[in-house]
């Protein structure tokens, strides 16, 4: 099950081909990831969107071999730079992360000891991957928080993490993840904890991480709202699968899957006012079994006979893009009627 | 929408928690949490509270219930201050107005079943009888649209989205006038956000209730509120009509709000002026001098450093405390 | 309409089940189990099973070790230590049962008015739990039977209340981090009054743990009963009791082994059971609470 134009490695910084995740649990087996498929160029940032249970923070943890036991990665290759990771030892792969790929968490806390100064753990990753001595690392460090916005650095090195306000927190894990100048952040919701005015502030910096430093960076969030303003190329997840994937503009115009359409219609926008939201009914499924039918199928307005008996693949959709710029790669979604003009 | 005495009427409310010093425990920091707030909500409007966290939107809607208490000021309730009632009192009012919580996993009692839940309600206010109260509570599932045969179940036993529509049916069983919602959907995903807010609003419009809605999501209120309030630090800083506050917010906080909420439009989005605010949320316990907002606005005056802004009218029905009007 | 996500064993019975299961993978405790029930049951038939009298001096020759007419041997005063020992067990039951009911009774009421009455109450109930906490149970004991005299009720009472304290720690912390719980708060809001609140839907939550500090009292109460008679404080002769008749048995260990090392076992037994039944309860029905199931995004 691949999407076309999106396999191999070739000038793809990151790419990743039916990858499947698995976890053991008391009661069975739950498949988390069902045969994902993405790539993310050079510089550029890729938004992975879904509701919980989707498989998307599975997905961003297996990119980084991070997947927590009962959990594990059963099937897939996962390209750096055409390398693949899961051919990797563990000392190899630690030697890769931080340095080559970092990642930045929801809680800030997951990221940061909290009986460790600011300083110890940034100098961390500086001397250990980069080989620096203490004073450079030091150095670099103060540096490094003055350009994620923290005031007065030199002085706020030596704070310890309950020192510092959750945005602050978030801002210094930022410093800890371009410390060793990654090729590929992995952003695994990085602002749903944080206040509104704060999530600008993050998201700003996210973005000129990326233009100044070249970075790339997957973003994986369940706001439709912040990938539309910082993504070049959006896919859309749902249990386990990518159901839609496209340039940015694309998606939002045209959305060809019908989950992805019921996410739109069902968020409510502050520059509109709609009489009524139109939810999308149901709930997700449960991932113990896996049925040989389209997964959205008993939640979709849509489906006919044939989605109750067929599972549909990654299928390319004609781009009719409507934004100025062209966009990379395809508009591909898993849906039979994606054809159709249904809405 | 009945004009006359507004349904619920808060004036000037304060809420202060205490917090002894770890060195000596005579030196006691109070942090006015809710500094003097003042809003009015008619009978069948919804007013949405908005602000971030720190600002104490919740804590007044707690304050309103009693279930901490204030400082000072007054709560209005159909013309009675509530805070003058005696906890016997208080109780009985509190059929009246009813709240629903943020999180629906922590406030249902793992250990009672959906009837045991909402037939607690009904019978300490006396709306049914033994052989009367089975019935109600089935009904109530069913007003929101819960299959009524999980009548018997435990919440653990459903998802997050129906475990809210438990508690919506559990509050609005009593038959109240006024509902609290603190931030009812910022913990549902967003398919089920939208189901439930949906039924909010059904149900507002049937029942012709009344709402406080507070969240932090300004495109969540937009779509539920008749009336916004905008909260900073313990005070409200502007408050208008659902329509002209997104029109035209007069003061800056509300406008660098308004230009941090992502839209789902990337056509927008690109054509959007960003307002990105210096500085973090500040704590309530070291609250500036002067206008509470000044170190982070962009427009600051001399003004701002040494004299609080009040809250006045700058359009008919719009008010706003800012030095700039 | 909406339809629930898993279809679920009717009620709380899930709960039970998986509960009786775990227990049952424990195999000290489930032999523990049998054990006391068989206990249980000796002391409640012990006076229709039991082949002599136990208090009747001269039922047979005076120390004649174990075998024949008397299963566990006799005496010094020729006693049948078999049914002296059944007959103990009746004693030494009762006893700890009666002690706990004693200790849960004025423990729980007093946590609770601890931890719901506000700060000034609380504080005069947590010292007074406090200064009964540092002296030694056994200690404790002591004093309450040099006060009140010497006899078996007394000695029942004193073990009461050196348990006392075990119980209302345990229920005040309970209500003081029950109380922050959210449906606390909405059951507040809905309008319930204070005493609803802690019956309906704090005590629930303490059922588990006061029930596994049930089990770990009863075996501190057969320690401390069973050590005051041991000294001669408790019961008085001829009446069968475990602790003072391993203490009788004692100027004889040299001769004869019998008559205090079977009483002595009876407690060893015993108590050993019940803590290996406290041990299998709080692995059965604690990890039952914690939600099973992992995150899956």
């Amino acid at each position: 099950m691949s999407a076309a134009g999106e396999q191999g490695g070739g000038d793809r910084l990151l790419a990743v081909t039916d990858l499947r995740v698995q976890f053991g649990t008391k009661k069975g087996t739950v498949h988390a990831v069902n045969g994902v498929s993405f790539s993310v160029g050079r510089g550029e940032m890729l938004g992975i969107v879904g509701e919980s249970g989707c498989g998307k923070s599975a997905t961003g943890l297996s990119i980084m071999r991070l997947v927590p036991r009962p959990g594990r990665i059963t099937s897939g290759a996962i390209l750096l730079d055409n390398q693949d990771l899961r051919a990797l030892g563990e000392s190899e792969m630690r030697a890769i992360r931080g340095k080559s790929i970092s990642m930045i968490f929801q809680d800030p806390m997951s990221a940061l000891n909290p009986v460790l100064t600011i300083s110890r753990q940034l100098t961390e990753a500086l001397i250990l991957h980069e080989g620096m001595g203490r004073r450079d690392a030091h150095d670099r460090s103060v540096e490094l928080l003055r350009k994620v916005g923290i005031p007065s650095p030199e002085k706020r090195i030596r704070d310890y993490p309950h020192q510092f306000s959750g945005g602050m927190r978030q801002r210094a894990t930022i410093a800890m993840a371009i410390s060793c100048r990654p090729k590929i952040i992995i952003a695994d919701e990085p602002t749903t904890a944080l206040d509104v005015t704060i999530q600008a502030q993050i998201i700003e910096l996210m973005q000129s991480i990326c233009r100044e430093l070249g970075t790339s960076i997957v973003l994986i969030t369940h706001s439709l709202g912040i990938v539309a303003g910082t993504c070049r190329r959006v896919a859309v997840m749902y249990a386990g699968r990518i159901v839609e994937q496209a340039g940015t503009d694309e998606m939002f115009s045209n959305p060809r899957h019908p989950y992805t359409h019921g996410l739109l219609t069902s968020t409510p926008r502050m520059d509109r006012v709609e009489r009524r939201l139109q939810p999308i009914g149901g709930m997700a499924p449960s991932l113990r079994t896996l049925p040989s039918r389209c997964f959205f199928a008993p939640r979709c307005a849509y489906a006919v006979d044939r989605c109750t008996r067929e599972d549909p693949a990654l299928q390319a959709v004609e781009g009719r893009s409507r934004g100025p710029v062209q966009e990379l790669g395809s508009h591909s979604t898993a849906c039979f009627r994606s054809t159709e003009q249904l809405w | 929408m009945v004009s006359g005495t507004p349904l619920l009427d808060v004036a000037d409310l304060a809420v202060h928690f205490s917090r002894r010093s770890a060195f000596s425990s005579s030196e006691v920091s109070v942090v006015k949490a809710v500094d003097g707030v003042s809003f009015s909500i008619e009978r069948g409007e919804v007013l949405g509270l908005v602000g971030e966290s720190g600002c104490g939107k919740s804590t007044v809607s707690r304050a309103i219930m009693r279930l901490i208490p204030a400082a000072a000021g007054k709560i209005y309730f159909e013309g009675r201050d509530l805070l003058s009632l005696s906890e016997r009192e208080m109780r009985r009012t509190r059929r009246r107005i009813q709240m629903v919580f943020q999180d629906p996993y922590a406030s249902l009692n793992p250990a009672m079943t959906v009837y045991q839940a909402i037939a607690e309600l009904l019978w300490i206010h006396r709306l049914a009888d033994r052989a009367t109260l089975r019935e109600r509570v089935r009904q109530a599932l069913r007003d929101v649209e819960l299959n009524p045969d999980f009548i018997d179940r435990y919440p653990h036993e459903f998802s997050g989205g129906q475990r809210q529509r438990i508690c919506i049916a559990r509050a609005l069983a009593v038959n109240p006038d006024l509902l609290l919602a603190d931030e009812p959907v910022s913990s549902l995903d967003v398919s089920v956000q939208a189901q439930i807010i949906n039924l909010l609003q059904e149900l507002q419009e049937k029942l012709g209730l009344t709402y406080l809605f507070i969240s932090h999501d300004l495109s969540v209120v937009r779509h539920i509120s008749t009336r916004i309030a905008i909260m900073y630090l313990g005070k409200i800083v502007e408050t208008a009509g659902t329509r002209e506050f997104f029109e035209a917010p007069f003061h800056p906080y509300s406008q660098a709000l308004l230009s941090a909420i992502p839209i789902p439009d990337p056509a927008v989005e690109r054509g959007r002026k960003r307002i990105i605010l210096t500085g973090e949320v500040p704590s309530a316990f070291s609250v500036p001098k002067g206008c509470r907002f000044h170190a982070r606005c962009g427009k600051r005056m001399d003004i701002c450093l040494t004299d609080e802004p009040p809250l006045k009218s700058v359009k008919d029905g719009h008010f706003t405390a800012c030095h700039l009007y | 309409m909406v339809d629930a996500a898993e279809k679920s064993w009717p009620r709380g019975w899930e709960n039970v089940k998986d509960a009786v299961l775990q227990f049952g993978r424990n195999p000290a405790a489930v032999i523990s189990f049998f054990v006391f029930i068989v206990m249980i049951v000796l002391a409640i038939f012990g006076p229709l099973i039991s082949p002599h009298d136990p208090v009747k001096v001269g039922t047979g020759p005076r120390l004649s070790p174990p075998g024949g007419d008397f299963l566990f041997g006799t005496d010094q005063f020729g006693r049948d230590v078999f049914s002296r020992v059944l007959y103990g067990a009746r004693l030494t039951l009762q006893a700890s049962v009666i002690a706990v009911v004693v200790a849960a009774g004025i423990g729980i009421p007093l946590g609770l008015l601890a931890g719901y009455a506000g700060k000034t109450v609380d504080s005069i109930i947590s010292r007074l739990i406090d200064i009964l906490l540092s002296f030694p149970g056994i200690l404790l004991a002591l004093v309450v039977v040099a006060i009140l005299g010497t006899g078996l009720a007394k000695v029942q009472l004193a073990v009461g209340v050196s348990l006392i304290p075990s119980y209302a720690r345990l229920v005040r912390g309970g209500v003081l981090s029950a109380k922050e719980n959210l449906y606390v708060e909405a059951a507040r809001a809905g309008g319930c009054s204070s005493v609803r609140i802690a019956t309906r839907h704090i005590l629930p939550n303490l059922f588990v743990p006061l029930l596994v500090l049930s089990t770990t009292a009863i075996g501190w109460a057969i320690i401390i009963a069973t050590s005051i008679n041991f000294i001669g404080l408790g019961v008085q002769p001829p009446t069968p009791e475990w602790g003072a008749d391993l203490g009788s048995a004692r100027s004889y260990l040299g001769v004869a082994w019998w008559p205090g090392t079977f009483p002595g076992l009876a407690i060893l037994i015993t108590i050993l059971s019940v803590n290996l039944i406290g041990d299998g309860l709080q692995n059965a029905l604690d990890p039952r609470m914690r939600s099973s199931g992992v995150s899956e995004s």
